[in-house]
This record gives C-alpha cells, structure tokens and sequence, in this order.
C-alpha cells in the first residue's frame, strides 16, 4: 500500500493498467470485430448467396436429406436454419463414435459448399479464450476472466485518481501537448462510455461465472462441471449416455418445428437439434431465435420425433432468466443491425481507450526522465506489438481467407497466417525504433484495409450485384483503413512540427489543478 | 424513425449540458455562458436526457430500447460530441440547437 488510497489506486491503475492494457487491447478489438462475426463469414464466402428468403420448411427438408444420405446412422443431427444475417443452412451430425461432421449448404439448392472459414468465429475465440481450444484446456478462459476483473478495478481505480471527472467530462484537446492530448482521450473514451466499460466487463465474467467462481461446483459436484452444465443449461436432451433405440419412421421434421413454433412463435426456429433420428427413441429439440428479446438461454421445444407428443418446454428458473439477460447483454444477438453497430462501436471505444492509456504511460515517462530510458523503450516496443501488431494480424487473417484456395483444412491457413502476421509484427516492433514501428505498422494496417475488398476483384462484385452486406463490410474496411492512414499522418505532421507549446487553456487548467491539490481554495 | 429520433434527442441533450460547460461555450461562441443561461442548458440537457430514450422504447419495447439506449447508443453519442466539439465546436453547437447568445 502507499501513503494514500489515491496513490494506492494510481498505482494500481498505472502499472496493473499497462501490463493487463497489453492484453486487454488484443481482447476489447476481437471482441468487438466478432459483433459482426456473421457479416464477416459471409464477405469470406463468396459462394453464400444472399437475398434468397427460401421457404424454411423446404429448406428444413433438404438439410433433412442431406443428412439422411450422410449419416442416417448418427445419434446426433443438429440443423441450423437460413437467418437474414446468416443465409446460410448448416448441418452437423454426430457418429456413434463421437465425431462431429459438419456441413453448409446452399439453402436454395441444397448443394454443399466446400469453403469452409472460422474467420468470424476466430475473432470471438480470441476475444474469450485467447484462441486456446477449451476442450484442452481452461487457459484462456482463465487469462480473459483474469482480464475482465481487471478491467472493473481499473475503472474503479480510475474515478477514484480522476479527481476533475465531471468537469473534464466531454474535454478533448486534440492539439494540446503529447501527453496531454493522450490523456484527454483516455479519459473521454474512458469516461463517458464507463457504464458500457462496467457493464462488458461484468457481464463477460457472469457469462462463465462457474469457471472464475468454481466453489459451488466443486461441492455439488464433487468437480464434474459436465452434469453440472447439462442441468443449468438444460442439455439433458442432447446427452447421449441413453443407448439408441430401434429403427422407426420419425414423423416429418418440417410437421415438428410447426408444433414447436405453437408456442415459440412462427418462423422464430433458429436451430434444431434430433438426438438419434430415424429411432424408436428419436426426439426433436427446436431452439428459438435471440432476435427480438434480451436474453441468452432462449426458448426451447423438444418433441418425441415419433408421435410429435411434448416432452417438455423449457422453463427456466428466475436466477436463471437473470443470468441469461446479464450474458444477452455481453453477446447482443438482438436489436438489430442499429445495435450492434452501437455496441461495436463502444467496443472501440474501450479498445481506444486502453491504447491510448499504454501511450500515456510511456509518454509520461519519458518526459519524466528526459529521455528515452531503455526498459521505457522496450515497454514502448512491446506497445508497438500489442496495439499495432494485433491490428495488422486480424486484417491478415481477413486477406488469408480471399487468398487461400478450397481444400479440405483451409480453414487453419487464415487463424495460422494471423499468428505469424503478429510475431513478424513484434519482430518488427523489437528491431525499429518505436516511433517508426508505430507508424510503419498502422500504415501497414491500413493499406491492408484498402486492399483487402479488392482481393479477386470481390469489391467489385459485390458492387455490380448490389450485394447490401458485403458491401458493407468493405466500405467498413475502406473506412478502417483511411483512419489508419489518416491517423499515421496527422501524428507524422505533429512530430515534425516539434513539441507543442501548451495552449492557454492547459495553463489555465495547470493553474486550477494545483489550486485545488490545497483544499480550501478548491 | 423513431430510433433516429431518440439518438437526435440524446445528442441534443448531450450538447446542451456539454455547452453548458465554460470552456465549450468559450470555444463555440467566444465567452462563457450566464449563470442563467448556463443553468437553462443544464435543465434542458437534464429533460431531453430523460425524455430520448422514449422513442427507442416505443419503437423496440422497454427490455430492448432502453437496454439498447442506455449502454449502446448514449456512450456512442456522447463520444461523437466530443470529437466535434474538438474540432468543430461552432458546429456541435449549432447541431445541439444552441443559439447564439446576444452580446
């Protein structure tokens, strides 16, 4: 502890903000990339045609053929229906040995289509888990909920140290002095949006509160989290310790998700699951669409494939409906495209806010120390990687996915090519000097952006077909990539400038901030 | 519509209590505002606040519009302001229906 609880929360803030920042960055920006994780798997697929609106009985039907002539045998189906946002129609099928296949297909035609890519869904595996496969180990999830509580000290930390918090509350000097400059838009971006900061950070934490706060599973059972996740998140009807039944006739699929959308509503089917189809013990499990209400464990219906009888509607307990709202916050599937371009766009804004508090710190210190000390060069370096090299990495992965062919494992070529983009980024940020290496990178960055709608002439594409998403996605890249470059140049231009004289108003602030450190003149 | 509305409305109130302010006033209009004009932007600004989510409600339900309002879109809103109270500070005002004040 120092002398003071303020200094004990600068401390705090400062040196926990700097090494958590570092990883915070790379979470905050995956995270909020994955906002459009389906907009971004549809501009990876060319082959994904969009606009269609098939019928979703007969779409349900061909997803049912398929599966019959792939694997009548399986114990499990799992059939994901056509969305707006997805148009595509999924298939998935478990063996009696366990192997899990998947398939997506034309939702019009039936016919597979063979790119396979994890571009969106690499983004949201980074974004909680670091990339690192759950089913290996808890690593990920541990680092990120580490992260994540972090994150809500720092905010805490961060009102009790920002002493001028409401005076300052919409102050941005984008010409004042380096640091200060930095520090104004730390604390904008950090202030003004602090409900959103508190609110991601606490409900990313309740979203796998049994991993973070794991005592109560330890004791109810005896440390097997599985029948613990089978009876919170009801997949009862998805275990598969039941042996199979005898072969029998199920009734249609489409004739089922009628019945279930009884009472979940028409056309509000977003997936199926049949645990052992085309037996005596078949039974069908409708999930409902998150679209239009906040909350995470959804409705759902399971039917005997049989005789169609109701084997149970889910109901959930009000602890339960809690936690689910909490979670739906964090993972906003509803509202809309007006949403989740708000949430997306917030998330920036926390991801900005965390670069700008890393630039702070080494700013602030060199100025201290009149000039560049080397572990300040070094963590200014490490800056470089963890803020410009994840930038370049994730539009790499974006440019991997135009660019590698249809095979069957393509889909690890583009989440590879983002893991040595971002070493060679940090190798680059080791060998230049750290004012050079920002820049080079966000200009790499950039160009990257531009480039990447042109890849395959698919820009212009989508143009010509007035394809509304991808279009949008591109104009999205298009416009990252000129706030890249335009970002690079206007810091150049104030680097050669020289350093700023501080404006009026910053004296004028100086002068108010140190009449207020003697308490009766403030 | 009515989504577009709520979000004018919130940057609106935002401005007002923004400008309010001395040294955005300053910056916008070349001097700080009255006691009493201050005071009149601040309790506009309050009223406006309340009142924006309302379209957003109507329009989504209470569960979504003002979900959506409240950790979505105000923090959004209120981050634009401020980048066009920085540089163009003359604009924001106007944009917030801040008149000018009389010399």
């Amino acid at each position: 502890m120092k002398k003071t609880f303020t200094l004990s929360m600068t401390f705090l803030h400062t040196w926990g903000g700097l090494v958590m920042g570092w990883l915070l960055f790379g979470v905050l920006l995956t995270g909020s990339i994955a906002v459009f994780q389906d907009e971004i798997n549809l501009w990876a697929v060319p082959e994904i045609r969009t606009g269609l609106n098939p019928d979703r009985a007969t779409t349900l039907q061909l997803g049912v053929d398929h599966l019959n002539a792939q694997a009548p045998d399986a114990r499990m189906w799992r059939i994901d229906l056509p969305r707006d946002r997805d148009p595509q129609l999924i298939v998935a099928w478990t063996t009696p040995q366990g192997k899990t296949t998947s398939h997506t297909l034309d939702p019009v035609s039936g016919g597979v289509i063979e790119r396979k890519t994890q571009a969106g869904a690499f983004y949201l595996a980074y974004h909680y888990m670091l990339g690192i496969d759950r089913n290996e180990n808890l690593a990920g999830f541990m680092i990120v909920g580490l992260s994540g509580i972090f994150m809500i000290a720092a905010c805490v930390s961060g009102i009790v140290i920002h002493k001028r918090i409401f005076k300052d509350l919409f102050l941005f000097r984008p010409n004042a002095s380096g640091q200060r400059a930095w520090l104004d838009m730390h604390n904008v971006l950090g202030v003004l949006p602090l409900p959103f900061h508190l609110m991601m950070a606490y409900t990313g934490i309740v979203i796998l509160y049994w991993i973070y706060i794991p005592a109560a599973v330890q004791t109810l059972y005896a440390g097997d989290s599985v029948p613990f996740r089978a009876e919170a998140i009801a997949l009862e009807y998805r275990g598969l310790k039941a042996p199979a039944g005898e072969p029998a006739a199920m009734l249609p699929l489409p004739q089922l998700m009628r019945a279930a959308e009884t009472s979940m509503g028409a056309d509000k089917t977003a997936y199926i699951y049949v645990r052992d189809p085309n037996r005596g013990n078949a039974v069908f499990d409708a999930y409902r669409d998150r679209d239009d209400r906040v909350t995470q464990q959804v409705e759902q219906v399971a039917l005997d494939g049989v005789t169609g009888a109701v084997l149970r509607i889910r109901d959930d307990s009000a602890i339960s409906r809690v936690q689910s709202y909490i979670a739906a916050l964090h993972f906003v599937e509803w509202g809309g495209a007006a949403v989740r371009w708000a949430y997306g766009l917030a998330g920036m804004a926390s991801t900005g806010m965390v670069a700008a508090g890393l630039v702070v710190f080494t700013e602030k210190r060199r100025r201290k120390a009149g000039g560049d000390a080397a572990w300040l060069t070094w963590v200014d370096k490490i800056n470089v990687a963890a803020v410009a090299g994840i930038s370049v990495a994730c539009v790499a992965l974006l440019w991997a996915e135009r660019l590698t062919p249809v095979f069957p494992e393509r889909a690890q070529i583009p989440v590879l090519a983002f893991y040595w983009t971002w070493a060679a980024m940090a190798l680059h940020a080791a060998l230049r000097p750290p004012r050079k290496a920002w820049g080079e990178q966000f200009v790499l960055a950039g160009l990257l952006c531009l480039g990447a709608p042109l890849l395959g002439g698919q820009g212009w594409r989508h143009l010509a077909a007035l394809d509304g998403v991808r279009m949008g996605m591109d104009a999205t890249l298009i416009g990252t990539g000129l706030l890249c470059l335009a970002g690079v140049w206007i810091l150049h231009r104030r680097a050669r400038a020289g350093p700023c004289q501080p404006e009026a108003a910053e004296v004028e602030d100086a002068v108010e901030a140190l009449r207020c450190l003697s308490p009766p003149a403030c | 519509m009515l989504v577009a509305a709520s979000l004018l409305m919130t940057y609106l109130a935002c401005g007002q209590l923004a400008l309010a302010y001395a040294r955005h006033h300053r910056a916008a209009f070349g001097r700080p505002p009255s006691k009493a004009r201050a005071r009149r932007m601040r309790i506009a600004g309050g009223v406006l606040l309340v009142v924006s989510p309302i379209p957003w409600i109507i329009e989504s339900g209470f569960g979504v519009g003002f979900t959506t309002w409240l950790w979505y879109a105000l923090p959004c809103v209120a981050v634009a302001l401020v980048a066009l109270l920085a540089f163009a500070p003359r604009a924001a005002a106007r944009l917030a229906l801040v008149p000018v004040p009389r010399p």
